[in-house]
């Protein structure tokens, strides 16, 4: 069952197979709380969008029409989730960059050789910033990044989860990466801004 | 931070937000635990699964859940950003700047009433402007609305019609456009023809059900010039014309004006240009009498043309049949006494400098032709006169003309960036990434594969990591990821790092 498409663990779950669905869990766990974890900034609350997503696909597997690739659904799921954790605490998050998950995903990333703590301690004011510069962004520039940039979606893919043309993707994108150009540009980054 | 430090983090940045990506294979944020081994994800994965056991299917669950389940798997409620292209439009295959920007335009134009105008309804939309100075001019909330102008333009004076009237289309008018004497507009016109070349009143005045009979003899009559816009109303309008004259300006004839500005603008442009080219006929056939006759010219050297700094007087000289100096235009033009010269001067005039395209072409003509330049050269006339022979000659000849040396730009080395572009490489991916996932399809993980380029942006180098690696899949994607390449850049090597996903 190992080598089973998601599809396949879909319509296996469909019938009752709980052991496909735990598979598709196994699968795809990690990603759908990266997701999280970028847009929520939390790691308890991308944890809980996590398990949430799971159980509300498993609720929904009877709506899922195969239309589009099971990842995406659970990717749509997840944003969903994420965007109400988001609209749900306003603004009262604010957190410091110590327990950011992106920033500690970031440092293990790029863990500094021996000898060169001087990188590392840039690395980290890079993250800093960059990810500050993501948070810069509004909702949907932020949500669309992540989606393509982060998570490594296609254009097609992410207008399949955002539900909008692929064109507005790729404009999202480029209004996004413009954007965080310009922010990383003030503060001492980069220096060109298109 | 130094400015190597800031160099070397726009480089980190760019391969950043080139791929994105911290977040590369295998790079997930720790749970909340701190644990990032597989261990805690398989414990993770075991208590989501162990959540099910007690959840119901979507058959089984309230109307409320129900509902929320919709709600998560439709798309997120994401507000379009400004300036975002509409998806309307996009699916329509028009996409056009202004239905972002004017969003509400469209519901505010259209009234109910509007499929009775017909033609009226295509016109442009108007700007901006134009409906908020329209909307200065209209006094009352009867006439709100983007034709508004037309309406009270046309049925202050209405005759002994006006008395027909529903109140909402003659309610005060602006005073701009009261003065005009009554009786000089109704006598000529009959009441339904006055009311005839205002079809905007009735949809936009909107008269009450009350109205009855009046009503609906404007709408007759509306009806009348709507079925005959071009002719009927024209012709009956045309006693009107010299009242409308005397008031403002009809917004048709304000929106017609600018087209009318345009094709005499154009007019005006291509008589210059017949007149230049006329005029440097006249000047070949010049230089060529002069060729003949090089007596009875003045012995005057100037510089070569190629040297001249300035070119327009080369051709004021030369036009004014060998004035001892740099002749100023109005010289020119008093010696020939006719406007081509005047329309010359003022089309190279148009061109501030001397080598400005406005003038050169004429100028350097003009100059490669003048036998004066350089008496000791031959002059070479122009095998058939014509304007592309003398431009030729002022661009290019070798015999009036030595070679300059290439310019810097189209002898220096090529812009090449240090890296790849990351359009070129977002390209690259894009062609790439699709072969690639075949490979890892049915995938339990993710692979990732480093790709190296050369210089000249083939691939050099792919290594395989991940799922992939060490299988047969490892050298289906080397396969997938060598049948692409990026543009060209400086550095020996450049490499990043991509993410398959099965």
């Amino acid at each position: 069952m190992a080598g089973a498409s998601d599809r396949e663990l879909i319509e296996r779950a469909r019938a009752g197979d709980a052991d496909a669905f735990g598979l598709l869990v196994r699968r795809h766990q990690r990603r759908i709380y990266r997701l999280a974890a970028h847009l929520t900034r939390s790691a308890p609350e991308a944890e809980d969008v996590t398990q949430e997503t799971f159980v509300r696909a498993y609720q929904a597997l009877d709506r899922f029409d195969g239309r589009s690739e099971p990842f995406t659904w659970l990717y749509r799921i997840a944003v969903n989730l994420s965007l109400n954790q988001i609209r749900a605490r306003k603004s009262k998050l604010r957190r410091s960059t110590a327990d950011d998950p992106r920033i500690l995903a970031f440092v293990a990333e790029t863990r500094p050789t021996v000898g060169d703590p001087a990188g590392a301690s840039d690395r980290r004011r890079i993250a800093e910033a960059l990810y500050d510069g993501i948070d810069s962004l509004s909702e949907t520039l932020k949500t669309t990044l992540i989606l393509v940039c982060i998570e490594g979606m296609s254009h097609d893919e992410a207008s399949k989860v955002l539900g909008c043309p692929e064109g507005t993707v790729a404009w999202r994108i480029h209004e996004a990466r413009r954007k965080l150009k310009a922010f990383l540009a003030e503060r001492g980054y980069g220096g060109e801004v298109e | 931070m130094s400015g190597e430090d800031s160099s070397k983090s726009r480089i980190d940045l760019d391969a950043l937000l080139l791929m994105g990506l911290p977040m590369r294979e295998g790079v997930v944020p720790p749970l909340p635990s701190g644990a990032t081994d597989d261990a805690s994800w398989d414990e993770h994965a075991d208590a989501i699964v162990q959540k099910l056991t007690g959840v119901a299917r979507l058959g089984a669950t309230s109307a409320a859940d129900r509902e929320l389940l919709s709600a998560l798997c439709a798309a997120p409620s994401l507000a379009p950003e400004p300036g975002e292209p509409s998806s309307s439009s996009r699916n329509a295959g028009v996409t056009t700047m202004s239905d972002s920007d004017h969003p509400k335009s469209n519901s505010s134009e259209a009234p109910a009433s509007i499929g009775t105008r017909g033609p009226v309804s295509r016109q442009p939309r108007p700007s901006l402007k134009e409906l908020a100075e329209r909307m200065s001019k209209t006094p009352g909330p009867s006439s709100v609305g983007p034709s508004s102008g037309r309406i009270s333009a046309v049925s202050t004076p209405l005759p002994g019609g006006a008395t027909t009237l529903p109140s909402a289309a003659s309610t005060p008018l602006p005073a701009t456009r009261t003065p005009v004497p009554v009786p000089a507009v109704t006598t000529p016109l009959p009441a339904p023809v006055a009311a005839a070349p205002e079809p905007k009143s009735a949809p936009i005045s909107a008269p009450p059900p009350s109205a009855k009979a009046p009503s609906a003899t404007i709408t007759q009559a509306a009806k009348i010039a709507e079925s005959k816009p071009s002719e009927a109303a024209k012709e009956k309008l045309a006693p009107v014309v010299p009242i409308e004259s005397v008031r403002a300006p009809l917004p048709t004839k304000t929106s017609g004006g600018y087209g009318g500005l345009v094709v005499a603008g154009l007019g005006i442009a291509a008589a210059a240009g017949l007149f230049v080219f006329l005029r440097a006929s006249n000047v070949n056939k010049t230089a060529d009498n002069a060729a003949n006759k090089p007596a009875e010219t003045a012995p005057v050297a100037p510089p070569p043309a190629t040297e001249q700094p300035d070119e327009r007087a080369a051709v004021d000289t030369s036009t004014a049949k060998a004035a001892p100096a740099p002749v100023p235009s109005e010289t020119a033009s008093a010696d020939d006494g006719t406007d081509i010269n005047k329309l010359a001067d003022a089309s190279s005039s148009a061109a501030p400098t001397p080598g400005g395209l406005g003038a050169l072409p004429p100028a350097s003509a003009l100059a490669a032709n003048d036998p004066k330049k350089d008496p000791a050269k031959p002059f070479v006339p122009n095998p058939d006169g014509t304007l592309d022979d003398a431009m030729r000659d002022a661009a290019g000849n070798p015999i009036n003309k030595k070679p300059e040396p290439a310019s810097q730009e189209a002898t220096g080395p090529k812009n090449v960036p240090d890296t790849p572009p990351q359009g070129s490489i977002s390209a690259y991916v894009g062609s790439v990434m699709g072969r690639a996932k075949a490979c890892v399809a049915g995938a339990d993980d993710n692979s990732s594969a480093s790709v190296t380029f050369g210089s000249g942006g083939q691939v050099q180098k792919v290594t395989v990591g991940g799922w992939a690696a060490g299988k047969s899949a490892a050298s289906c994607i080397e396969a997938a990821l060598k049948g692409g390449k990026v543009e060209p850049f400086s550095k020996p090597t450049y490499g990043f790092t991509v993410t398959i996903r099965p």
